[in-house]
């Protein structure tokens, strides 16, 4: 069996609410990524309905080729954390890993090894009630990674870490997909997955955005954009657009320019005598071309900024 | 890979859930503590039925009342008394009963009580005896030492019965006709000595007016007279047969509690009977119950009375673990780890069901061992109370069903805490549905008490009791059995799974 998840024409909603609305994509093994989304887009249920925990409206989410409801041991081919928060806080934090052990029959010695793994041999025996948020985070992966699964699925793991977990975490995702497992991890941030996302399924409002490598989207971002500095900015956006470009402001004195070449750029601000102190072709951020993607399918009103 | 192993696996891991939050532990373990610690207060309330001056014993050293109107004469040996029973009744002139207290209901009358032929060690209450007797409403009996009961045909009518003595064993007839007779049955009364009084007799037992309100009972004794008409009386003896007298077998008289003066002077006392002959027709008017007395008190049961305040602490641990599944989602971890929905539920009742059963089985034995003895000291002891030990069967089964009532209980909270899914509302619901019952029941006239028992699941309060079902009782759940019990008890339970199951399986997680 190769480890994959496939999620094929899914489609949920939740009273009168969609939550998603015909998804289909499938993550393979070996690299990060990512799945990318504003909130309310439906990364958690759509991470939900693949973990057998919401049954969909229509269509079907596989792990392995398998529903996950049908897995016999499933801890043990896929490690999920969903809600870091959900641990009994009365429960030592090695109770918690022991009984998710027993339920799937996993060696009593993996529970030691995933404490030390995660850094939390010191807290190991202290309630769960009284761990920091990242504590918490850091003993929910601790229980995704019990099984030892060949699949992992990530929901907002960077939420609550200090710096130093966020880099551990980044690094930690890295090497599992180094040896070759599915590393499926939203954020609602595209600036968290910088770095660490090979591969990218950005949704919006329950649909398909993009299914693309993290290379592919930049090139696609950045192509044919000018950027251009200059001080008399709103004359510039004006004379530029009404040329037929799309403009946006990047910074006080920053403009970005979709339509026109850098030389018809440079043409028009010279003839209508607009001094600009730089001129060249854009490379866009991860952020900038998610936000170019999602700018139909923001659903809480973003504040747009930079796009307009 | 079996389902009986995945299963295991998911016992233990439920186990390990259930053990390893301090506060379960504590409060499953304060459970034995306050079962234990309420049973020993009960224990300290006492009795003085030993004392009390009608208080009579049987042959057999057991408690037992004796009354009726006796006809009778010396008998030195073996012989046989032959009758005709040709009406048993009420006598003409009764004063109409006056019913007791308003909303009282009358239970129904035993078999010990009618008109017949009898030999007896004397007129003295309580003395040895075997009887033949036509019953109002049970038929022809054969009876002997007030414990011995045998049925023979339910006619009701017209009846020649017939006893015969031979040395200690005794034979009872009956006969449409007084020519084909059948037999009914022989004992052997071993108490009875060589001279004594055969004759007739009628006796009627009282009638018990049963008034409840909240937390009493209140039983009224009503005393109730029968008259039976008798002819073709003969006695074939060895000695000569002397004249019939009539004489009164009655019960001590008890002076009326205290703090209720005496409104009847004849209160407390029986109605004499009387006889009447002409022309070989004897006319018999008596009163009185021949038969066991047991004071109703169940020692067994009240060893266990703690039993519903355990219950209080089981209710809430089974519910927290059901409803802290559902804090902060806790329950998507546990369907990860087993998605087979039906079986998470199905170990965390079974572990839930037999850790409090272990824990229930422990906490009423050592009430009953610690107790007993209390119990004996405060005036339950012989010969009203008979002493009981843990190897009798009724309290064998009274100690492994009682935990098996707390177990359904607990079990019954869990799945009322996965359907509900809130703490204070499952506590609440089960809180009531244990207690509102038994309230309500202590109100309710016996027979709507007894089928509200039957089902609700207070009514597995009964598994606690080791002796027969009794109306007379405050407690409600004593008017059932304890197979009754334990079967209500563990129908709810079950049941409340099965609706948790059957919304766990269509509700998202």
């Amino acid at each position: 069996m190769s480890p994959t998840i496939e999620v094929r024409g899914v489609r949920k909603h939740y009273r009168s609410t969609v939550a998603v609305d015909g998804l289909t994509f499938t993550v393979r093994p070996g690299e990060v990524t990512g799945f990318v989304g504003p909130n309310g887009a439906g990364k958690s249920t759509t991470m939900r309905i693949i973990l057998g925990l919401d049954a969909p409206d229509e269509g079907d989410a596989l792990v392995g080729g398998r529903p996950y409801r049908s897995l016999r041991t499933p801890l043990t081919q896929v490690g999920a954390l969903l809600d870091a928060s959900a641990v009994h806080p009365g429960r030592k934090a090695r109770d918690h890993l022991l009984w998710l052990a027993h339920s799937n029959g996993i060696a009593r010695r993996r529970v030691d090894e995933v404490i030390d793994q995660v850094g939390l041999a010191s807290a190991a025996r202290r309630r769960a009630g009284g761990f920091s948020l990242g504590m918490q985070q850091r003993l929910g992966i601790a229980a995704a990674l019990l099984g030892d699964p060949p699949v992992l699925m990530f929901d907002e793991p960077v939420n609550g870490l200090d710096p130093d977990g966020i880099v551990w975490i980044r690094g930690l995702m890295k090497s599992l997909a180094a040896e070759g497992r599915v590393v499926f991890v939203s954020s609602h941030l595209m600036s968290e997955l910088q770095d660490t996302a090979d591969h990218l399924i950005v949704i919006g409002r329950g649909r398909l955005i993009a299914d693309t490598s993290v290379t592919k989207l930049l090139a696609a971002a950045s192509k044919g954009r000018v950027e251009v500095r200059t001080l008399r900015r709103t004359e510039a956006m004006t004379l530029l657009a009404n040329a037929g470009a799309t403009v946006a402001a990047i910074d006080a004195e920053t403009l970005t320019v979709d339509g026109l070449t850098g030389e018809q750029v440079a043409a028009l601000l010279t003839e209508a005598g607009l001094a600009f102190s730089e001129l060249r072709s854009h490379r866009a951020s991860l952020e900038e071309a998610y936000m170019e993607l999602t700018r139909d399918a923001v659903e809480f009103g973003g504040n747009g900024e930079g796009t307009r | 890979m079996s389902a009986l192993r995945e299963f295991g696996r998911l016992l233990l891991a439920e186990w390990t859930k259930l053990r390893s939050v301090r506060r379960w532990v504590i409060t499953l373990l304060g459970a034995a503590v306050l079962t234990l610690g309420l049973s020993m207060v009960a224990a300290t309330g006492g009795t003085n039925v030993n004392e009390r001056p009608n208080f009579v014993v049987g042959p057999d050293g057991s408690p037992v009342t004796d009354g009726m109107h006796f006809v009778h004469q010396p008998m030195t040996g073996d012989g046989t008394i032959t009758v005709r029973v040709v009406s048993l009744g009420e006598p003409p002139v009764e004063r109409e009963a006056s019913g007791g207290p308003p909303g009282a209901q009358k239970l129904p009358v035993g078999p010990w009580g009618g008109a017949g032929v009898i030999v007896k060690d004397g007129t003295r209450a309580g003395s040895s005896y075997a009887s033949v007797l036509l019953t109002p409403t049970h038929g022809v009996r054969m009876q002997a030492d007030y414990r011995t009961d045998l049925p023979g045909s339910a006619s009701a009518g017209t009846r020649w019965l017939r006893l015969t003595r031979a040395g200690d064993r005794i034979t009872g007839y009956e006969s449409a006709d007084g020519a084909t007779w059948q037999q009914i049955g022989d004992v052997t009364v071993p108490g009875l000595p060589t001279s004594a009084e055969i004759g007739l007799f009628v006796s009627a037992e009282p009638v018990l007016m049963l008034s409840r309100s909240a937390g009493s009972t209140s039983v009224g004794i009503l005393p109730v007279k029968a008259m039976a008409t008798f002819d073709n009386l003969t006695l074939a003896a060895a000695t000569p047969t002397g004249a019939w007298r009539g004489d009164e077998v009655s019960m001590p008289v008890a002076p009326g509690p205290e703090d209720e003066p005496a409104r009847d002077p004849d209160k407390g006392k029986l109605p004499s009977g009387g006889v009447r002959e002409t022309g070989g027709t004897y006319t018999v008017t008596g009163s009185g119950k021949i038969g066991p007395e047991d004071p109703p008190d169940d020692m067994v049961q009240i060893s266990l009375f703690g039993v519903l305040a355990g219950l209080m602490a089981l209710i809430a641990v089974g519910v927290l673990f059901a409803t802290s599944e559902f804090r902060r989602g806790m329950i998507r971890t546990s369907f990860l780890a087993s998605p087979r929905r039906g079986r998470v539920l199905g170990a965390k009742a079974v572990v839930l069901g037999t850790a409090v059963y272990v824990i229930g089985l422990v906490s009423v034995v050592a009430a009953f061992l610690i107790t007993q003895p209390m119990l004996r000291a405060h005036g339950f002891a012989p010969p009203a109370f008979v002493k009981v030990s843990l190897t009798d069967p009724a309290v064998i089964r009274a100690l492994l069903l009682t935990p098996a009532f707390m177990a359904a209980v607990a079990v019954f909270s869990l799945a009322a805490g996965m359907i509900m899914r809130r703490s204070a509302a499952a506590i609440t619901t089960t809180v009531v549905l244990v207690i509102l019952p038994v309230i309500v029941g202590s109100m309710l006239p016996p027979s709507a008490a007894q089928w509200l028992m039957r089902v609700t699941l207070a009514g597995g309060f009964a598994t606690q009791r080791a002796k027969p079902p009794n109306d007379t009782l405050v407690e409600p759940w004593s008017m059932i059995g304890p197979w009754a019990g334990i079967t209500v008890a563990g129908a709810y339970a079950l049941g409340a799974l099965a609706l948790a199951w059957w919304q766990l399986r269509r509700r998202d997680a």
